[in-house]
């Protein structure tokens, strides 16, 4: 189970089965975020920005090859390792859930990034240019990083801030769908679902709890605890055989035995990180009644 | 020139430069170190303390303080709504428009206004006081809601005369900080930096 | 002079107290300009939505443009639209580069009315004009086709999407000369061949949304999806089950799947396209171990298909018999549900009746542009797309090139003595149009978000409505302003609503069947011939399969691949060219890609230099080797490797020097149809000297330095 430190834990659900790969999300991130084109040297040294990449995964040797699209970004960690060894506390958890950056602070030590498994943080190694009329396409909600500056995804928290300001202001709660950042906002095929994971009636939740036989969480053999949860796409390679009445597919749980689509990525072939073929709940679906919390076991092979 | 001389000549140099340096910046450039904090003209000598004893309430010019991140200031269409009726000290009625003759019987401020601003179609170019860095993002909305009131942080703007102005508070981050922990306010560092 | 301590500590302190008397003045300046405007006001650091219609793509969804101190920073999708569902694509996103962008054309025209004046003069006394243009939408192809007509011109209509190829096909398989659907949340069973369908469909947007839905709805199966081609692109990805097929044989999967069907009861096929599963493992280059098995997966699809509650079966241009293919799978489609989903779009011809003799097709092109003495060229990169037009268009006495952004048909045009002329974005223009869909009709508008960037550029329908205008050609009641010209047959509410919603949905409207003369009739069913252009086996045919086993270079088939920069217009956005291509995660450059056993054949290992070779022509490029390519096909991305004219050299913003237009490769033959293919036969890899490391993610090696230039 995992417990909730505050009263507000913002999460995300990524579902691997519905991302198309358009890239849709990467570009909406760069636009909202003002983060700058490194441009094709410092690209071809691997110092790319993008806090959300869409990773391709594939798996196999032609001609029978797969290809799954995960879409990568920062995984606003309960027990974050980035925020333990950031010398000036830049890389701070808030009461909500995120892990923030904070950019003024950031002296550029870089041991963040390098303590990050998922490599989502990104070091402004050259000076962010925005070459005239260029600048004009900056978001005042974001601060403009410099160089020697760490940054990473917010899950766009000047837009949840916003939230928080215009829910204060009328004395109520954020409604769910009221904030979404920019990727959530520009996913065509609803992939990303975005809201409060505290909150067991918000759309987030509900995605959680009616496909939780195939949520992961990724590279959780480290204990990190993201608040970001993928859905496996149960790629089935047996589209061509004949399909199993609706009740049994329905109540497909998440034993390994079923796991027709399966991952299992050839080192060579897939880079880091690979998504784990983690059951998340191992119990039988007559049993699984929904908690008031989601249920994500922190670690693997947990009961 | 003699060696020993010229050891001597290059010491001082080394030490002067720096205040050399520094005063030639100051004098022939804008930098300075002071920023914000110093008194500054105005491209209008504009007086809080008249046209807050004309009855005018700081929203009304003001006017992003309920609705947004940013107070703004008034537009010169703003200004010269009320201005257009005025000639001198006496305040016509608004259909009346002062005579572009006698603008030099008009005060200065108002002569500055009217000539090269509202003739020009300029906006006129404010100097901010309370000018906060790009990293701190800081909405008026939510603490106009908390109830604070203007002078709280503002100071007693319904006595700065243009010529008798003090910013009383600076807006550094220990004293946001300190209210903040004082009124139970949200302490996360992303309140603010984001 | 002596110099002494006094005289040192004199200076000091005179200078340290000059310096306290110097800090009491000259602040720092932060000007502070109020952003109201009465009477509608804006706040200062507060966003405004200003809704209009994209028009990036083809679906021209209606979309919010956010921006904030009249600058656009944000596109984001109106919810409830029928294509946009609440998002936006990456070319609208990317679109912000090019309304900021730097290298912008900004023309040395004086305004619009010098620029039309002249055309005008010219267009009089010319013969047989021709207007090349990406798009027809609403008013702007009204003008475009009332000018042409009163010209007694021509209009060729090259969008990327084949989008007058499809709607000759459908009007030969259904009556109806329709763009399709692919409503693929009311599918079970999906099979794409050869087709790009989540990228490159009419609304990306919409049939992401769809196939979300598609593939998870509570309550449902899981929808199903098969693909074949000869390169897997980012749809295929996407599927359970993809079979890789020689470049070129798609229309025989289908041949063979179509057969099965008619034998399964579903109606009759053409027996000039069926073929027995057998015969198709052949054609599709299976090699011989292997060809039982893949009859068998035919005849399961088959099956599958027939138990399907609502399948769909999709064709792609991708290879060089994309029309039949396309024929083929909306035939099959058309069996299996007794229709294709098709919706009317006027998004090509205009809303008025248009004689059908005004538009040429890709096969007719070349003798009209000899034949033409001006040519007007509205948003299209000619001589990039199509570089075996390039003399041609050189030899047109006048020519007119409206472009935003600098490109190769900019560049030929200055050279040779035409008048580029620049263009506005959509953010900064009006438009409109008017789509019929299944669920009515609407109208979408498109207004500025932003006043004009660049003084000289020209707006698409303020262009055409001066030019109108000089020709005494009259469209509607005489406006030459574009917003009245749009206006004018609006009630003061529709307006506001168009405004506010950057469209109006929900409408009747009448019918607008008007360009039926521009499409032949449909072919009677069951004929024992191919409709014209439809015949599979005509064209470029696919690899001997039994030469398969070998590794040699010789005999390849040369396909473009699509990436998420289209067809390469999108090439000067920096965005899109640091985004990692989706299948190979390659950023800012080019690549050839091959197949791992041709690749072990030559000794080629990635980042060496290869060359492909078509007739004469050569491009030499760093190899990806890859494991989504059949291995006797080569491809080279679309798109990528451009030199931003006139700059040329690597610019962190602009486009990369290294790489070349994998067009160059084609010939313009059209595979035996009337539209050109992308892909062609009797290509050679051969390995060149030395190798350049390609800047891609696969292997995740960070701070190494990497050269993208060329040596």
């Amino acid at each position: 189970m995992q417990e909730f430190h505050g009263k507000y834990q913002w999460g995300m659900t990524v579902d691997v089965d519905k991302c198309t790969g358009c890239k849709a999300c990467v570009i909406a991130c760069r636009a909202e975020n003002n983060i700058a084109v490194v441009g094709a040297e410092q690209a071809a040294m691997g110092r790319l920005m993008d806090w959300l990449r869409i990773e391709r995964i594939h798996h196999g040797h032609f001609p029978h090859v797969q290809v799954d699209f995960i879409p990568m970004l920062c995984q606003q960690c309960g027990a974050a390792p980035c925020e333990s060894v950031c010398p000036v506390f830049a890389s701070v958890h808030t009461h909500d859930g995120l892990n923030g950056q904070i950019y003024n602070r950031c002296i550029g030590t870089r041991v963040c990034g390098n303590n990050c498994p998922y490599h989502v943080r990104m070091f402004n190694f050259v000076y962010p240019k925005w070459p005239t009329p260029m600048e004009k396409l900056l978001n005042p909600d974001v601060t403009q990083r410099q160089e020697g500056v760490m940054e990473k995804c917010t899950f766009c928290v000047q837009r949840i801030r916003r939230g928080n300001v215009d829910a204060k202001v009328e004395n109520r709660e954020i409604l769910d769908g009221e904030v979404r950042p920019a990727c959530v906002q520009a996913c065509a095929s609803e992939a990303l679902v975005f809201g409060l994971l505290t909150d067991p009636e918000s759309s987030v939740s509900r995605n959680l709890n009616q496909n939780k036989h195939r949520s992961v969480l990724v590279h959780n053999d480290h204990d990190t605890r993201p608040n970001v949860i993928y859905l496996r796409p149960e790629r089935d390679p047996s589209a061509l055989e004949p399909v199993a009445p609706l009740g049994e597919v329905q109540r497909r749980d998440g034993h390994a035995g079923h796991d027709h689509g399966g991952h299992q990525p050839t080192p060579e072939n897939s880079p880091t990180p690979a998504v784990e073929p983690t059951p998340v709940e191992t119990s039988t679906p007559a049993a699984a009644a929904p908690a008031s919390t989601p249920a994500l076991t922190a670690t693997p092979g947990a009961q | 020139m003699a060696p020993e001389k010229l050891q001597k000549l290059l010491v001082r140099g080394v030490l002067l430069a720096p205040a050399i340096v520094v005063l030639c910046l100051t004098l022939f450039t804008e930098i300075n170190y002071r920023g914000y904090y110093s008194t500054v003209d105005q491209p209008i000598p504009f007086p809080h303390d008249k046209h807050v004893a004309a009855g005018i309430e700081c929203q009304y010019c003001h006017r992003g303080t309920e609705e947004g991140y940013q107070a703004g200031v008034p537009s010169v269409t703003d200004c010269w709504q009320c201005h257009r009726g005025m000639a001198g000290d006496k305040a016509h009625d608004l259909a009346a428009l002062p005579d572009r003759s006698n603008l030099d019987a008009l005060r200065p401020g108002v002569k500055t206004l009217i000539k090269d601003y509202v003739d020009e179609h300029r906006e006129v170019r404010w100097f901010k006081y309370y000018d906060l860095p790009e990293h701190v993002k800081f909405p008026h909305k939510i603490h106009i809601n908390a109830g604070l009131d203007c002078t709280e942080c503002h100071g007693d703007v319904a006595n700065y005369s243009y010529e008798n102005f003090e910013m009383k508070q600076k807006p550094t981050m220990g004293w946001c900080v300190s209210c903040h922990r004082d009124r139970g306010a949200s302490q996360d560092c992303t309140a603010c930096h984001y | 002079m002596k110099f002494n301590r006094r005289d040192f500590l004199k200076v000091g302190l005179l200078s340290a107290s000059a310096l306290s008397f110097s800090a009491c003045g000259r602040p720092v300046e932060h000007g502070l300009v109020s952003q109201y405007q009465m009477p509608e006001y804006k706040l200062l650091g507060e966003p405004s939505f200003w809704a209009s219609t994209c028009t990036e793509l083809r679906s021209d969804c209606a979309v919010s443009v956010k921006t904030v101190e009249n600058r656009a920073i944000h596109v984001i999708g109106i919810a409830g639209h029928f294509f946009s569902k609440g998002t936006a694509t990456s070319a609208a996103v990317s679109g912000l580069t090019t309304l900021y962008h730097p290298a912008r054309l900004k023309g040395a025209s004086a305004g619009d009315t010098t620029v039309a004046a002249e055309v005008a003069k010219l267009a009089s006394r010319s013969k047989s004009p021709l207007f090349v243009v990406d798009r027809l939408c609403g008013s702007l192809g009204d003008a475009v086709v009332e000018v042409a007509q009163k010209l007694g011109g021509k209009i060729w209509v090259c969008d990327s999407h084949h989008s007058m190829a499809e709607r000759r096909i459908l009007k030969a398989v259904t009556g109806r000369a329709e763009l399709p659907l692919a409503d693929l949340e009311n599918r079970d069973y999906l099979v794409t061949v050869g087709s790009n369908l989540l990228q490159e469909s009419y609304a990306p947007t919409r049939t992401g949304w769809a196939f979300g839905r598609f593939r998870r709805t509570p309550g449902r199966l899981r929808g199903k999806m098969v693909s074949f081609s000869s390169r897997m692109n980012p749809t295929d990805a996407n599927s359970d089950v993809w079979e890789p097929v020689i470049s070129g044989s798609e229309p025989y999967v289908l041949g063979a799947l179509g057969k099965l069907l008619s034998e399964k009861g579903k109606g009759a096929f053409p027996s000039w396209a069926a073929i027995t599963p057998e015969e198709a493992a052949e054609k599709c280059g299976i090699e011989e171990a292997h060809r039982a098995d893949f009859a068998k997966k035919l005849n399961k699809l088959a099956d599958r298909l027939v138990e399907a509650r609502s399948p769909l079966v999709v064709g792609g241009f991708q290879g060089v018999n994309g029309e039949t293919t396309v024929y083929l799978a909306h035939t099959i489609t058309k069996m299996l549900n007794g229709d294709v989903t098709t919706f009317e779009p006027d998004l090509l011809i205009g809303n008025k009746k248009s004689p059908g003799d005004l538009f040429i097709n890709d096969a007719e092109v070349s003798g009209a542009l000899q034949g033409a003495e001006m040519v007007v060229v509205h948003n299209v990169d000619l001589v990039y797309r199509f570089p075996w037009l390039e003399e041609s268009f050189k030899g047109v006495k006048n020519k007119f090139v409206l472009a935003t952004m600098p490109n190769d048909t900019t560049e030929v045009n200055n050279t040779n003595k035409g008048m580029t002329i620049p263009l506005r974005t959509w953010m900064e223009d009006w438009g409109d149009l008017l789509v019929k869909s299944p669920q009515g009709s609407w109208y979408g508008l498109a207004q500025p978000a932003v006043k004009n960037q660049i003084p000289d550029a020209v707006s698409a329908l303020g262009f055409m409505l001066e030019l109108a205008d000089e020709l005494k050609v009259s469209l509607g009641n005489k406006k030459t302003n574009p917003r009245e010209f749009l206006q004018r047959e609006l009630t003061e509410e529709q307006w506001e609503d168009l405004l506010v919603r950057g469209g109006h949905w929900e409408r009747e409207p009448d019918s607008i069947y008007g360009h039926e003369a521009a499409f032949p009739p449909p072919a009677t069913e069951n004929a024992g011939t191919a409709p014209d252009g439809y015949n599979v086996f005509e064209g470029v045919s696919p690899l001997e399969p039994s030469k398969l086993g070998e590794v040699s270079g010789e005999g390849l088939n040369f396909i473009i691949l699509p990436t998420h920069l289209g067809d390469g217009h999108m090439a000067d956005r920096p965005w899109m060219q640091e985004m990692p291509d989706a299948m190979t995660t390659v950023v800012w450059d080019s690549w050839i890609e091959i197949g791992h056993s041709v690749a072990a054949g030559l000794g080629v290992k990635r980042h060496d230099r290869v060359s492909v070779t078509v007739g004469d022509k050569v491009i030499k490029g760093s190899a990806y080797l890859s494991p989504f390519i059949h291995p006797k096909s080569v491809g080279i991305p679309s798109g990528r490797g451009q030199r931003l004219k006139p700059h040329g050299a690597v610019s962190e913003i602009g486009w990369v020097s290294e790489g070349s237009n994998p067009k160059t490769l084609l010939d313009g033959s059209t595979g035996g149809g009337e539209y050109f293919s992308s892909a062609t036969a009797g290509a050679t890899l051969k390995k060149e000297e030395g190798s350049r490391l390609l800047a891609t993610f696969d292997e995740r090696v960070y701070n190494l330095p990497r050269h993208v230039l060329p040596e």
